[in-house]
């Protein structure tokens, strides 16, 4: 999973990178707020965000809170990482639209621990995003169906939006997830297939 | 001498003799590596990278702090003093980083008359670090 590291120190940079690559993480590295809200943007930005709360240009947390105003945001999981450790920086870092909050100097084994959350509610994010566009697919389907429908009155063909009309076996499979399977119900039987 | 529990590159054993050498304070003045070395899950590889990172990057840091405070900003002293504190921080919760916290207080409260005497101690312990990290980083001779 790609990751993106955003810290103007270059000493953490290397020991995070080093560290992250450890442990299976493909990272982008980037100095300051403002190259890190390039790199966050688009479908093919790293899900996952290490961003330092004071560096040159955007910092920590307004990169959060615009990341979480932008309506087209893919799943992301922000870290917001600080040597600030009072309590009030720590509900104003979580305001901003972080995650997690993580204090320096970093705890190696912690932020481990924390990246395996991240991945964990990345995964379950994108999972259920998938699940909601096939959801949202389906509902188109069901909603080819509604509306008038000219049906003949005889035959029981039905008329399409290109004014062909067809059977209703086949409009039916056409717009919906449908498959029919053909039988002859008793009443037909008897009508057209009748006991010599 | 202080000699501090420790494995070997190829993490199979003790290995007192480099600790000796990486954890003697007249190879690298009052700064001794093993703390960091212990934090970074004994990687002493990495550690003397990012040791080599910092002698590489102090002089930029330095200079932005100096600039500041030759201009009186205090909103400047703060991010310059911010920023070495940080980098600082990575090696020692000591001596410079918190002589750099204590410049970025100074920023903060708008006290930029105050600066340069700070300034002057922050610089000197900074190249007492740098001189250590830089012999670490350069690695058991």
């Amino acid at each position: 999973m790609n990751v993106l590291i955003a810290d103007d120190d270059a000493v953490l940079r290397r020991a995070l990178r080093i560290h992250l690559e450890r442990w299976a993480y493909t990272v982008v590295e980037r100095k300051d707020g403002d190259e890190a809200w390039t790199a966050l943007q688009g479908s093919e930005a790293p899900p996952l965000a290490i961003v330092d709360w004071n560096m040159p240009g955007i910092d920590g947390p307004t990169l959060c809170h615009d990341l979480r105003n932008r309506t087209t945001t893919p799943p992301m999981y922000l870290i917001l990482l600080t040597g600030n450790t009072e309590h009030r920086d720590v509900i104003a870092g979580l305001e901003s639209g972080a995650d997690d909050y993580i204090t320096k100097p970093v705890d190696w084994d912690l932020l481990r621990a924390r990246m395996r959350i991240g991945s964990r509610i990345v995964g379950l994010q994108r999972a259920l995003g998938a699940r909601v566009a096939e959801l949202q697919s389906a509902l188109v389907n069901v909603r080819q169906l509604s509306g008038l429908l000219p049906i003949c009155a005889y035959c029981k063909r039905v008329r399409d939006d290109q004014d062909y009309w067809q059977q209703i076996e086949r409009y039916l499979s056409e717009h919906s997830e449908a498959q029919f399977s053909h039988g002859i119900c008793p009443d037909c039987l008897e009508v057209h297939l009748p006991a010599e | 001498m202080t000699v501090v529990p420790g494995r070997d590159r190829d993490g199979s054993r003790e290995s007192e003799m480099e600790r000796d050498i990486v954890d003697d304070p007249d190879v690298h003045g009052e700064w001794s590596p093993a703390p960091m070395i212990v934090r970074l899950g004994d990687d002493e590889d990495l550690a003397r990278q990012l040791a080599g990172i910092f002698a590489t990057e102090y002089p930029g840091m330095m200079a932005a702090v100096h600039e500041s405070v030759a201009r009186g900003c205090a909103e400047s002293i703060r991010v310059a003093a911010h920023a070495l504190k940080g980098c600082a921080a990575n090696f020692t919760d000591e001596a410079p980083t918190t002589t750099a916290f204590e410049l970025e207080q100074i920023g903060r409260e708008g006290r930029a008359a105050d600066a340069p005497a700070v300034v002057e101690r922050l610089a000197r312990e900074v190249d007492t670090l740098a001189r250590a990290l830089s012999s670490f980083a350069r690695g058991p001779s």
